[in-house]
């Protein structure tokens, strides 16, 4: 190699590093970019994952005894809390907990994590597209995820959602794209067509069609129940396995959705969430179990599974107060 | 293992480092094993079909030379060219005349199922070229590897650029040395001008195409846009699949021909098909306009001869109408230019020679893309009424399309303008800070707007 390319690779490495540290690597850049977009724009997980990487890149710790952790319904209903900081990530279901583990441990100072399960949390399959707008983890971990999706039948073409996965845990610039290109867009006046993660899954219609058989067939679909279940299951395992090792209890306590709404009591192999989780706790010694047995009625709910204000501060009211009652507390 | 796959750079960082590992005399076996792999990663089927073809043909050369006698050179030519062209029409073209003779006698016909080998057209092409130039009296290829190559090499063998075999061979003879820094120019532009441009464009003209708005509600400014979508589109995918190609080629230190030089910028159909598919075109020129020229029957027919080659370039890009009328009328097109430029052009000031051009051309320009993405005769004559019988009010200009059109399509094309002006056939040749900025901007541009969801290429289905 002569001198000339070690010049040219040297200088195409410095002008990457460069615009990298300027747009990704800083927090003010994504305090930029959240205040500059709405979750229409890039979708909300993504907004949340930019929320998630701001703090990390802040170096900043929040310092509390228990942190709730789950989907947006625990944002939702920990929204208003002054009491509790929630980690939540938009339409986390149970197998995307152990992908949220690095960033609960980097961002929180806890001794005990709180999860808000229901049949929801163990019922639902994210298509594997949607690990994009997760934090980064280890490749690995991104392997063993895909082939697991792959084992239930979740999707066909592997390679695809590994080189997707492989580029979004690696490269920043591709994993945050729609937000350069929805800012770039917008100020050139050029309409964007950008509304989800990664432009790859955009245009994807294997990944629309799963979204939208997931939307009309949410209990069931493609994936049987029960695989679904020992999927999520094996996902909140690992989660707590991971929990231990870093000394963080877990508490999971009974949740609650709007079940006017989504029924899961006629699919033949539909076992309570209530049944499994206290199957779970007898399982693993490290957790404990509460079914705080809300009932919550579907007035207190906006959809599926959000909370009103009501019905959020009512809920948290009566979460607070077993919390408060325990005596790890 | 599209060119746009994660896999195929794989492969070729395999091959390449293996390439220049290994002793020359290997070097050849490799390339083939290589072009095997890659093409039947496409369709086992297909090789099977090429190989025949690669057989056949170099069995029918071999035996052209060795008749001395016009009888049998012209028997085993005829041999040649009826495998070739025979493999052609029943994969490419069989349906749609037995539809159409079925239509004549109006009866039904139940389409056969015909799945086309994916680049049988160049294949074909490359093959006939040998045979019609070794006929001609040019030396015959002994090595069968090396002809095999020649056809079959990976780079080239799904959509060309379409070489000829004695340029090509040539190549594989000599001791080469890889030219890395310009393929790798070559397969960055190449990536950012198909999945940054073509795939965007793609997105709109699908919009247009899957809409469920009839073409008959279309506003004429919407539909000189799409006609502009469609051939930026074509554009700027092929010539995309040609550059990558090439880039392939050069680490191999193989220069191929090259294949389009930015032609939106041309002030005449010649100039224009000087820019677009230009092995195409030059194989046209050299195996069937020459030649028809001099037959007796046409040899003071040139206008006709050129609006059948033009016809026949059409017909070439697939078996439809919507083909066949893009190569009359671009055949029409280039006869009227030349009249007009005797006739008109000189009694012109050069701002008004200039202005016609440039105003003529683009009519050509969207006129083309209409014609070439419109399959059905339906959909062009509605476009043809649309745009001939509406108003053309400024306020039904659809300008978030015209936009976003702007935004994919300005910046690659002044990066492909600016080294054409230069005649550089890659950025090595400028200055460290003009690279750096060109590789930042394609490695940018194709993570932020690159669209990964398409791999194939349009012409791979030609």
């Amino acid at each position: 190699m002569n001198k000339k390319s070690l010049l040219l690779i040297f200088s195409v490495l410095f002008m990457v590093g460069s615009i990298r540290y300027v747009f990704l690597e800083n927090a003010s850049a994504y305090r930029y970019y959240i205040k500059n977009l709405s979750i229409n724009e890039i979708g909300f997980r993504l907004r949340m994952g930019l929320y998630i990487d701001r703090f990390l890149k802040s170096n900043a710790m929040i310092i509390q005894p228990i942190t709730p952790m789950g989907s947006s319904q625990v944002g939702n209903l920990f929204k208003n809390s002054h009491q509790l900081h929630p980690l939540d990530f938009p339409g986390a279901s149970g197998f995307e907990y152990p992908y949220l583990a690095r960033s609960l441990l980097r961002r929180f100072q806890t001794k005990h994590v709180l999860l808000f399960l229901s049949d929801i949390d163990l019922y639902f399959v994210n298509h594997p597209g949607t690990i994009c707008d997760l934090p980064p983890r280890p490749l690995l971990e991104t392997y063993t995820l895909l082939e697991k999706v792959i084992a239930i039948g979740g999707i066909k073409r592997f390679d695809n959602h590994y080189w997707h996965a492989w580029a979004c845990n690696y490269l920043p610039e591709y994993r945050f794209a729609s937000v350069f290109r929805t800012l770039l867009l917008r100020k050139l006046g050029v309409k964007s067509s950008a509304s989800f993660s990664a432009f790859y899954y955009l245009h994807d219609e294997e990944y629309s069609s799963y979204v939208e058989h997931e939307k009309r067939h949410p209990s069931g679909g493609s994936i049987p129940l029960k695989t679904r279940l020992k999927f999520n299951l094996k996902g909140i395992e690992s989660f707590i396995r991971k929990m231990n090792d870093a000394g963080i209890k877990v508490h999971i306590v009974q949740g609650a959705y709007n079940t006017s709404l989504i029924d899961f009591s006629n699919e033949e192999s539909y076992i309570p969430s209530n049944e499994i989780l206290t199957d779970l706790a007898a399982r693993y010694e490290e957790i404990t179990y509460k079914d705080l047995n809300l009932s919550v009625p579907s007035s207190d709910f906006v959809d599926e599974y959000h909370f009103t204000p009501r019905g959020a501060r009512r809920v948290e009211k009566i979460i607070v107060d077993y919390l408060k009652s325990q005596s790890w507390q | 293992m599209s060119f746009t796959s994660i896999e195929y750079y794989f492969f070729l960082l395999f091959f390449f480092i293996v390439y220049w590992k290994i002793a020359r005399r290997f070097r050849n076996h490799l390339l083939l094993i290589a072009s095997i792999f890659f093409y039947a990663s496409f369709s086992l089927k297909g090789l099977a079909i090429i190989s025949v073809m690669i057989v056949g043909t170099f069995v029918s050369a071999n035996r052209i030379e060795n008749s001395i006698k016009g009888l049998g050179r012209n028997f085993f030519f005829c041999l040649g060219l009826f495998l070739n062209l025979g493999i052609l029409f029943y994969f490419k073209y069989m349906n749609f005349f037995l539809s159409q003779a079925a239509a004549l006698i109006s009866k039904d016909y139940k389409e056969l199922s015909i799945v086309i080998p994916v680049g049988i057209s160049f294949c074909t092409f490359q093959s006939m070229s040998y045979l019609i130039d070794v006929y001609r009296g040019k030396p015959v290829e002994k090595s069968i590897l090396l002809y095999a190559q020649y056809i079959a090499f990976f780079p080239l063998v799904l959509a060309g650029p379409i070489e000829r075999a004695h340029q090509l061979i040539r190549q594989f003879r000599e001791d080469l040395k890889p030219r890395i820094h310009d393929g790798l120019h070559l397969i960055c532009l190449g990536l950012l001008k198909k999945l940054v441009a073509a795939d965007n464009l793609r997105i709109i003209t699908s919009a247009f195409l899957n809409s469920t708005t009839p073409i008959q509600e279309a506003t004429p400014f919407t539909l000189i846009l799409m006609g502009y979508a469609f051939a930026l589109q074509y554009y700027f995918d092929f010539s995309a699949y040609s550059d990558i190609a090439r880039g392939t080629g050069f680490l191999f230190g193989i220069k191929l021909n090259v294949n389009f030089r930015f032609p939106f910028i041309a002030l005449s159909p010649r100039t224009f098909w000087n820019a677009w598919h230009i092995t195409l075109g030059r194989w046209f020129r050299d195996y069937v306009h020459i030649p028809l020229l001099k037959t007796r029957l046409l040899q003071n027919q040139s206008w006709l001869v050129t609006i059948i080659t033009f016809t026949l370039i059409g017909l070439w890009h697939g078996a439809s109408w919507n083909f066949v009328i893009f190569g009359l009328t671009q055949g029409l097109w280039y006869l009227i230019f030349v009249k007009a430029s005797v006739l008109f052009r000189p009694r012109l000031p050069s701002y008004a020679r200039f202005l016609s051009s440039v105003l003529v051309m683009n009519f050509i320009f969207f006129s083309s893309g209409l014609i070439f993405a419109l399959t059905s005769l339906h959909d062009l004559l509605a476009t043809v009424r649309q745009l001939t019988s509406q108003a053309y009010t400024w306020t039904a200009l659809d300008t978030d399309l015209l936009k976003s059109m702007a935004f994919y399509v300005v910046p690659i094309s002044l990066v492909e303008i600016f080294l054409q002006e230069k005649r550089m056939p890659s950025v090595s040749n400028l200055g460290i800070w003009q690279q750096t900025a060109f590789y930042c901007f394609s490695l940018y541009a194709i993570l932020i707007f690159g669209d990964f969801s398409v791999k194939e290429f349009l012409y791979f289905n030609f």
